[in-house]
């Protein structure tokens, strides 16, 4: 996926679909937090390889805040910008744009169009992005 | 004739009023001093993008809708 991207011919956009609680919505205003001080795909990394149970206080304000502090971030800009709930708007309009546009679930996507739902095998990806190159390049 | 139509017409000036931005029953009454982010905060949010990688002019376009739980 990542030479698609580095040769220009894929373009990958998130959109939060933070529909599993309370820390759900948080994570994703974390993340927006660190997408201000330009480091949005980093956090969302180590969001990632931070899951842990649902709601269980794994992104807890205080956890969410060492996970910008391991990423070198200005902690009271996030602290405060958290503290604030200024992305809350923006995570929970992400939602309800998703399931405007019938999303469901996650993971979701959506390829030129295409949608596709559930852990997507690599080669499928590549399949599916193979195939709309085709049609641009034959339009 | 005339006065009951003066009234009619104060009557009307009233719920053009309340509709058009005077207090009602039920609306919130604003509060500075709240929890509410501040002005400036919600046009930084309303500006922020949606993160993404690689190029704008991209053939194929992915947009992908995940929750980190």
């Amino acid at each position: 996926m990542e030479s698609y991207v580095e040769n220009g011919t894929l373009r990958i956009q998130w959109r939060d679909f933070a529909y599993l609680g309370q820390e759900s919505v948080k994570a994703a205003q974390a993340a927006r937090e660190a997408q201000e001080q330009g480091s949005f795909w980093e956090y969302h990394d180590a969001l990632y390889e931070n899951q842990g149970s649902i709601n269980g206080g794994t992104f807890s304000d205080e956890k969410l805040t060492e996970l910008a502090r391991g990423l070198g971030l200005d902690v009271e800009s996030f602290e405060s910008g958290l503290a604030s709930g200024r992305y809350e708007m923006v995570v929970r309009r992400d939602l309800q744009e998703a399931r405007e546009a019938g999303i469901q679930g996650t993971p979701s996507f959506i390829i030129n169009g295409q949608r596709l739902t559930g852990p997507i095998p690599l080669e499928d990806f590549k399949q599916v992005i193979d195939d709309e190159l085709r049609k641009t390049e034959g339009a | 004739m005339r006065h009951w139509l003066l009234r009619a017409g104060l009557v009307l000036l009233a719920l053009a009023t309340v509709s058009c931005g005077g207090p009602s029953v039920g609306q919130r009454a604003e509060d500075p001093a709240g929890d509410e982010p501040a002005e400036g905060e919600e046009q930084a949010a309303v500006d922020l993008e949606h993160p993404s990688l690689g190029d704008e002019d991209a053939p194929v376009v992915l947009t992908e809708y995940a929750d980190y739980q």
